[in-house]
């Protein structure tokens, strides 16, 4: 076996920041991410944010599929496990994503070259630079957020940085 | 062709010039030239040899079309091979060199090749160069197939940027029409992009002055102005190079010769497809010879780059666009007469350039020949997307006919070649009204391909297929248009058949007696032109190629110095402390197994399943009866492919009636994620039955050998952790810093081992106490290498390693659900088929090596027989030295191999023959006492 580790760049340090080319990027502690899936999870959980919405507020749901939300923010009121009384499963994912933020003028052009964003789904989830993520616009039209399992979220940082790189490429 | 530049005219910039060179010798152009254009401008007539004759060729067309000429460039440090010359912009400072040829395309030496030519027509290679071996031959033939030339080494920092994008309406083609549509489009509030593979929009508007009664550039700018106004985008040097699925557009952009180009992955609601058209070439004899070219052609090179292709022209063409075309070279200066065959076969005259054309009896004069039996729609777009083809009679050409609904041909694309009929078209479909009936008609001659004479007549420019060759395969009965392709390799070339494959259907057609659309069309795929294979690499380079999964205690790993590796498609230690691997991994096992080992578990998989089908679910899912295991109880079981092969090996813990935890092989945890989704909808209730792979939101610290009761009693995680209270394949819940810990006694290496699972944000410091822990005792931090060989010397099996495709439980020597087990399971079926129960099925055992003899190669053969009947009847599946043993330890898949315990066994590698012994699978505490302590 070979010794790989100078192929591979050291993980970067939570506080790494990007910011330049009209576009910042850096990582969010989310305090609490819930998964919560079941039948009637869409209809308990109204408020849900998707695709192409805004989130807003310290803590909302973010609409996954038709049987599951991703609570972020604040913990659920239900332990983890199932509940039969109301029908949900519950599992904490706090660790589960990294969070990301993408911010600034051209922080569209900078999520174009990772996945099409006119998709016509209502679902946070798409493939973006080739990774599973939950992506949504918070509190303004050009602030994103992208939750990307965790141990992608190196290569989703490196991917986001080669691409602020090119945002002025012709 | 004795071309020239014309005094004024062209949308060149004069006032400047470029210098280049062209098979060493210098020439000068202007901004806006192509390397045909200055080239013909320079009055240089031959630029290219044909592939297989090595005849002398000039451009045949002023655009992609061109089959002929085709260079190596080099500008600077940028070395590009097969450029076409008719498409790339001269820069100043190129050096160009045209391919396939030596020393240059004037002077080849390899053009002695056309003498033999009796000998070399096609499918020669089926019939020749058999004897006494095709492959003496072989390795010359293919040095002299093929174009171009790589030159200089990777280009290690060019890359591509890559978006996606989207619009109501993309229009592909700046000419009249498309231009037109474009406008109209934005003004009505689409959001319009507007692409054209030209530098300057326009199309073949330039061969005119005037377009709706304005001057063209005058009329394009207003256009340009309309479009941007309303919002729409133009994209220049782009070409729509092909659509695929779901109306995914891709375009090419070109930003230079040393920039890299860029992919757009567009979108659009809908497409026009403004492409404009093609001529169709005339076949007569001799029509290869340089100053043959398109009618077309010489109008575009007078129009858009003031070149003039020669002095003195006979122009063979008979279609409704032709004399506005010769009237405008007349006004240009060239003298023309226009030639009218009639069953007479022409052929030009003259071997290195045009000297005359004979008709019959008469004989014309000239320098140039301008040729066009008809204009084809350029229908490529049209065909990605799955759009039908029409003949039309009239025009002697396919053009669109049902398509997909988001998909409109309009313009000469759609066979509207008049102008103002273009214009009304493309006002129309741009706002969805209906399409207007053309006023003008435009009809062209047909003319049959005259068969068997001796002369020869092209077909197919590039790869140098003639009348006789597809009279030949018609001969050979290779009549229907894919084999008449394949046989002759007409169309195969890099311009894909664009001037080659009408005539060679017309051709064949009349071969055969039938009409052109009976023959039929073979199947146009993407690219529609060669794009630069630098287009795609994008961001997917480098460590992003083929990103890993990184370990959130991946820098306490790195500070311990460990060698990282790909481990089932993570990063992970292979071993601490640097140094050679073997001997690392040989203390570490020694480690482990005197005191204890620590290694990061946490790739292994942590998926939930849970609701109140949970417990059936996952009975189903495994061959393993599961619905038994008691919440706080662990089990080892097997995943199966449909077929009955196993797909993945791990345990599943219940949590409690409804939850359970499957904790499958770290490299499959995407691939066992996706198999529960998938059968939780088919045949199973979904609203019953929830998957949630929490896989990264725990990470997990092992800790293995006979002090790892110890160490883990030191961590004070409120769990009793004594054998009798906490037995092997039990799970416990406890805290570690406040926070909930899960504590599995699984082992995958025979000695006591805890599976410690926490949070994110306590892993790093359940790490570093557990490591702080063992110090004492002697015991510290394993890798994979260990792991390996710890696991080997108690017979666990690694999926993938161990099995192969076809393995099945039962060789595994779990043999017992698939007798017993009455519950449905994934997998059941294929358990039970005749191949499942063949006596002489590969199956897992041990082999060992005579005392002193070195360790067997992983790989290797165990063979039976000798000589003529020997045969493979398994192979070694892991190998390795055991510090543990003090010995060579070795697993196999071996064919009746449980039945042939203690027999011996050759083992055949790479022409070394071997002994070894069958024995059990665990070499290691077989009873036990260890794994239960």
């Amino acid at each position: 076996m070979r010794d790989d580790r100078s192929n591979w760049t050291p993980i970067r340090k939570h506080e790494a920041q990007i910011d330049g080319h009209g576009v910042k990027v850096g990582q969010i502690s989310a305090e609490h991410q819930v998964l919560i899936s079941g039948p009637t999870v869409c209809a308990a959980f109204p408020d849900s944010f998707g695709w192409p919405d805004i989130a807003a507020g310290p803590f909302y749901t973010l609409f996954v599929r038709r049987d599951r939300v991703l609570l972020v923010g604040a913990a659920h009121s239900e332990p983890e496990g199932w509940h039969s009384e109301t029908g949900r499963a519950v599992s904490d994912a706090t660790g589960a994503y990294e969070v990301f933020e993408v911010s600034g003028k051209n922080a569209r052009s900078v999520l174009d070259q990772g996945g099409e964003l006119h998709a016509p789904s209502n679902s946070v989830a798409r493939l973006l630079f080739g990774f599973g993520v939950f992506l949504y616009r918070y509190e303004s039209e050009d602030r994103y957020r992208i939750h990307v399992a965790r141990a992608h979220g190196q290569a989703l940082w490196q991917s986001l940085e080669g691409a602020c790189n090119a945002v002025d490429a012709p | 062709m004795t071309g020239f530049r014309l005094g004024t005219g062209g949308r060149i910039d004069r006032s400047r010039v470029l210098n280049f060179t062209f098979d060493g010798t210098r020439y000068s152009g202007h901004p806006g030239d192509t390397l045909a254009s200055a080239l013909i401008a320079n009055g240089v007539r031959i630029m290219g040899r044909s592939f297989k004759y090595h005849r002398p060729r000039s451009v045949w067309s002023a655009w992609f079309d061109d089959p002929n000429a085709i260079f190596n460039i080099r500008l600077g440090d940028v070395h590009r091979p097969n450029c076409p010359a008719a498409t790339t912009l001269l820069e100043d400072g190129m050096h160009a060199r045209a391919v396939n040829s030596f020393p240059s395309a004037a002077r080849d030496i390899k053009s002695v090749l056309d003498l033999g030519h009796r000998f070399l027509s096609a499918g020669f290679y089926y019939k020749m160069f058999m004897w006494p071996d095709w492959h003496l031959f072989e390795p010359t033939i293919r040095k002299m197939a093929g174009l171009g030339a790589l030159e200089g080494g990777p280009l290690e920092d060019s890359h591509s940027t890559q978006r996606f994008d989207h619009c109501d309406l993309l229009v592909v083609g700046g000419g009249v029409a498309g231009l037109q549509a474009a406008a109209t489009a934005a003004e009505a509030g689409q959001s319009v992009v507007l692409v054209d593979d030209h530098a300057e929009l326009g199309g073949k508007a330039w061969q005119s002055p005037t377009v709706d009664g304005h001057p063209v550039a005058d009329w394009i700018a207003e256009q340009t102005k309309r479009i941007s106004a309303a919002g729409g985008r133009i994209l220049t040097r782009t070409t729509a190079f092909g659509i695929y699925d779901h109306a995914m557009v891709g375009l090419c952009t070109e930003h230079g010769f040393c920039e890299q180009p860029s992919l757009t992955r567009m979108r659009p609601e809908k497409l026009i497809m403004a492409t404009g058209a093609l001529d169709r070439p005339l076949t007569f004899a001799q029509n290869d010879v340089p100053g043959v070219m398109s009618l077309d052609g010489a109008a575009e090179f007078a129009g858009r780059y003031g070149v003039a292709v020669g002095r003195r022209a006979c122009v063979i063409a008979d279609h409704g666009l032709a004399e506005q075309q010769i009237s405008t070279l007349r006004d240009e200066g060239l003298d023309i007469d226009v030639v009218e065959p009639k069953d007479a076969l022409p052929k030009a005259m003259g071997r290195r350039a045009v000297t005359g054309l004979q008709v019959g009896p008469h004989h014309f004069t000239c320098d140039t020949v301008l040729t066009s039996a008809g204009l084809m729609p350029i229908v490529h777009l049209w065909r990605h997307a799955g759009g039908k083809l029409d003949w039309d009679s009239n025009a002697q050409a396919f053009v669109p006919a049902a398509g997909p609904a988001w998909i409109t041909a309009i313009g000469a694309a759609a066979g509207t070649f008049d102008l103002d009929d273009a214009l009304a078209e493309a006002t129309a479909v741009a706002t969805g009204a209906a399409r207007p009936r053309r006023k003008a008609d435009y009809c062209a001659r047909p003319r049959p391909a005259v068969l068997g004479t001796s002369q020869r007549q092209w077909i197919d420019f590039q790869h140098d297929v003639t009348l006789k060759d597809v009279e030949l395969a018609a001969r050979e009965n290779y009549v229907s248009v894919e084999h008449l392709k394949r046989y002759t390799t007409l169309g195969m070339a890099s311009d894909q058949g664009k001037t080659s494959n009408v005539a060679g259907l017309s051709a064949m057609a009349a071969l055969q007696g039938k009409e052109i659309p009976e023959v039929g069309t073979t199947t146009f795929r993407p690219p529609f032109v060669p794009v630069p294979l630098e287009l795609y690499r994008g961001h997917h380079r480098g460590e992003l190629f083929h990103p890993l999964k990184r370990l959130c205690l991946e820098p306490q790993h790195r500070a311990a110095d460990a060698a990282m590796g790909e481990y089932g498609g993570w990063l992970r230690p292979g071993w601490y402390g640097g140094g050679d691997a073997d001997q690392a991994a040989a203390r570490e096992v020694r480690m482990a197994r005197t005191t204890a080992g620590i290694f990061d578990a946490s790739p292994l998989g942590k998926i939930e399943v849970m609701g109140p089908d949970a417990e059936k679910f996952v009975n189903f899912i495994y061959y393993n009866t599961v619905a038994t295991l008691k919440p706080g109880h662990i089990r080892y079981g097997f995943m199966l492919t449909e077929s009955g092969a196993v797909y993945d090996d791990g345990v599943i813990a219940r949590l409690d009636e409804n939850r359970f935890v499957v904790s499958c092989s770290s490299s499959h945890v995407d691939g066992v994620v996706s198999l529960l989704e998938n059968w939780r909808q088919d045949g199973n209730d979904p609203d019953r039955i929830f998957v949630h792979d929490t896989t990264q939101n725990w990470p997990t610290v092992t800790v293995t050998g006979p002090k790892a009761r110890d160490i883990v009693a030191t961590l004070n995680l409120g769990i009793d952790l004594s054998p009798e209270q906490f037995k092997h394949m039990q799970f416990r819940a406890g805290q570690f810093q406040g926070a909930p810990v899960r504590v599995a006694r699984v082992s995958f290496t025979g000695d006591v081992s805890f599976e410690m699972s926490c949070p994110v944000a306590q892993a790093a410091a359940l790490w570093g106490a557990t490591i702080e822990a063992g110090a004492p005792m002697s015991a510290g931090a394993i890798g994979l290498e260990a792991l390996s060989i710890l696991r080997a010397e108690k017979g666990f099996l690694i999926i993938g390693k161990d099995t192969d495709g076809e393995t099945m439980p039962h060789d595994l020597g779990f043999g017992i659900p698939r007798l017993k087990k009455k519950a449905a399971f994934v997998g059941d079926r294929g358990l039970q088929t005749q191949k499942a129960n063949e006596t002489n099925r590969r199956q897992l055992v041990g082999l060992a090596v005579p005392e002193g003899a070195a360790m067997l190669p992983c790989g290797a053969h165990l063979v039976s027989g000798s000589g003529e009947t020997r045969r493979s009847v398994g192979f070694v599946t892991s190998s390795y030295d055991s510090p543990t043993l003090n010995r060579p330890i070795a697993l196999a898949l071996l064919s009746q191999g449980l039945a042939t315990e203690g027999n011996a066994i050759d083992v055949y590698h790479l022409g070394e023959k071997r002994r070894a012994r069958v024995v059990p699978t665990c070499q290691f505490d077989p009873e036990g006492e260890r794994l239960n302590a």
